[in-house]
């Protein structure tokens, strides 16, 4: 059998991680707003707040992994590519799962509503959108699964090196945000659309891919 | 018949410290290895380095005549069960077998099955809430029913009962006897295992002491009692690894070389009293002999 599906199947019996995980963080951010939207005028997107929280647990997603299984997946004697591989098509097939429920939410929503958080997809079709949604999802994976490979490759260096390299940027430009010309840049930065956002996350997620992959090679357990 | 594990001037260093020194050993396919020593000898980090688990700071290390560092064809050939393996925390035992099942080529479910029964491990039960004990069962049944040409046992029974430590040996000589492939034991047990095992590799500070089949190593230890003189003029010239004195009495426990004639044969024309030496009893002179001779050379 092929060893990748053999690597997919470590995750389908971890049913946790992968499936009612997701479940329960969706439904713990719907099911309330749904309930209070039914009694109140609500104004935030709903799909705008399922779109956040999966991002959120694609990132932790990416980050449980490698502990969770790595070490049993070459104990098992599978190879490190093989085990990269797998985990990737893994986290691509529930992209594709969140892109998918999000999508429909959004096309309920985008039905005589104009409930804050739309604006973002304001003239976006469908399967660009399903384009964006699914990459910002997959980059948020490998943020997150670079700082736990990072972790299994050079342990705690490893994390600092790799959560200082994450965090510095953006707080560098938050800072230049206050001392230089705050204005113009917070103009520029809302006048950037979804698509071109997803259009910078593609190389940024291959290269938090690539760079995983060349640390669990050579990681060890 | 070619060697399965060939390992060429292998060393690994971690810092400062060297766990395994300029290592050379070659294994031959279908025979039950120990691979014995004291804590921090370097079997863990040994049987890493061959699984590709680990990477060896230099030399090389060719398993079925190859690298197995992500060489797929090498890997599923080889299981490797260790004392420390960690599992997914959500997973049931039932999910090891399953997960096992579809990774190891040569798998048979009936066979984990029935050691599942033997073992009395409860399928449906988290591997988080499995006793120290069930959780060695466990791998002890993933790696005789893996039935890999290369499989490897670290300290596998730890925690597990003398019953239930009975019931893998049993199981392994049986299940070898019907499928041979080579079985590599790295254990402190040497007394329980010295019964299935047929080579010795004894590990000291992260070098090869012993390499040889038990029978042979069994022919050439042995320990001889008599009056001190007699047992003395004995000894001249001869490798005496451990010596007792009580009373006027000398024990004396000697490794003798295989070019040496027959020094049983000697020590009874003496009317020296021949003794037989367990092999675990051999491994802590040999390994005591090497400390008192560095106590020795340190002064």
């Amino acid at each position: 059998m092929n060893r990748i599906q053999g690597v997919l199947s470590i995750y389908f019996r971890d049913k946790w991680i992968w499936f009612l995980t997701p479940l329960i963080i969706i439904s713990s951010a719907l099911i309330p707003n749904l309930i209070i939207s039914s009694f109140i005028s609500y104004y935030i997107s709903l799909a705008f707040i399922l779109v956040s929280s999966s991002l959120v647990y694609m990132f932790v997603t990416g980050i449980v992994s490698v502990p969770q299984t790595f070490s049993f997946t070459i104990s098992m004697q599978v190879r490190r590519k093989d085990y990269f591989l797998g985990t990737s098509f893994m986290a691509a097939m529930i992209s594709a799962g969140l892109t998918l429920f999000s999508l429909i939410l959004i096309i309920l929503e985008r039905r005589g509503s104009d409930r804050w958080g739309l604006q973002f997809v304001d003239g976006v079709n469908i399967p660009e959108l399903f384009g964006i949604l699914f990459v910002l999802f997959m980059l948020f994976f490998y943020i997150g699964f670079i700082i736990s490979s990072a972790f299994q490759r050079y342990k705690a260096k490893g994390l600092l090196t790799v959560l200082t390299i994450l965090i510095l940027p953006p707080c560098l430009f938050m800072l230049s945000l206050v001392y230089e010309d705050g204005h113009g840049l917070y103009m520029w930065l809302t006048s950037i659309s979804l698509a071109e956002i997803s259009l910078w996350s593609i190389p940024l997620t291959a290269v938090c891919g690539f760079l995983s992959y060349r640390l669990l090679r050579r990681a060890s357990v | 018949m070619s060697d399965i594990i060939e390992l060429q001037r292998l060393t690994k260093s971690y810092g400062s410290v060297t766990a395994i020194r300029d290592l050379t050993l070659r294994l031959a396919p279908n025979k039950i290895y120990g691979l014995l020593g004291r804590n921090g000898a370097g079997k863990t980090t040994l049987l890493h380095m061959l699984t590709a688990q680990l990477f060896a700071s230099s030399g090389e290390v060719k398993v079925l005549g190859e690298d197995p560092f992500e060489n797929e064809s090498v890997l599923r050939q080889m299981c490797f069960i260790k004392e420390s393996q960690k599992y997914p925390e959500t997973y049931r035992v039932m999910d090891v077998l399953k997960v096992a099942s579809v990774l190891f080529p040569n798998w048979d479910g009936d066979y984990a099955n029935m050691l599942v029964n033997d073992f009395e491990l409860p399928l449906k039960r988290n591997i988080r809430k499995l006793s120290r004990g069930m959780l060695s069962a466990l791998g002890v049944i993933v790696g005789l029913a893996s039935r890999a040409p290369i499989t490897i046992f670290d300290e596998p029974y730890l925690g597990l009962d003398a019953v239930a430590r009975g019931i893998f040996y049993d199981r392994l000589l049986e299940d070898y006897e019907e499928h041979p492939r080579t079985i590599i034991l790295s254990t402190h047990l040497i007394d329980e295992a010295s019964k299935i095992l047929e080579h010795v590799v004894l590990l000291e500070q992260g070098d090869v002491l012993i390499n040889e089949d038990v029978d042979q190593l069994r022919e050439r230890a042995f320990t001889v009692v008599g009056t001190t003189a007699k047992v003395e003029g004995f000894l001249m010239g001869k490798n005496v690894v451990h010596l007792e004195e009580f009373g006027g009495l000398l024990k004396a426990t000697l490794v003798n070389s295989r070019e040496a004639g027959d020094c049983r044969q000697q020590a009874q024309e003496l009317e020296l009293e021949v003794v037989p030496l367990s092999l675990q009893q051999l491994i802590v002179y040999l390994t005591n002999k090497k400390d008192e001779r560095k106590v020795v050379e340190s002064r």
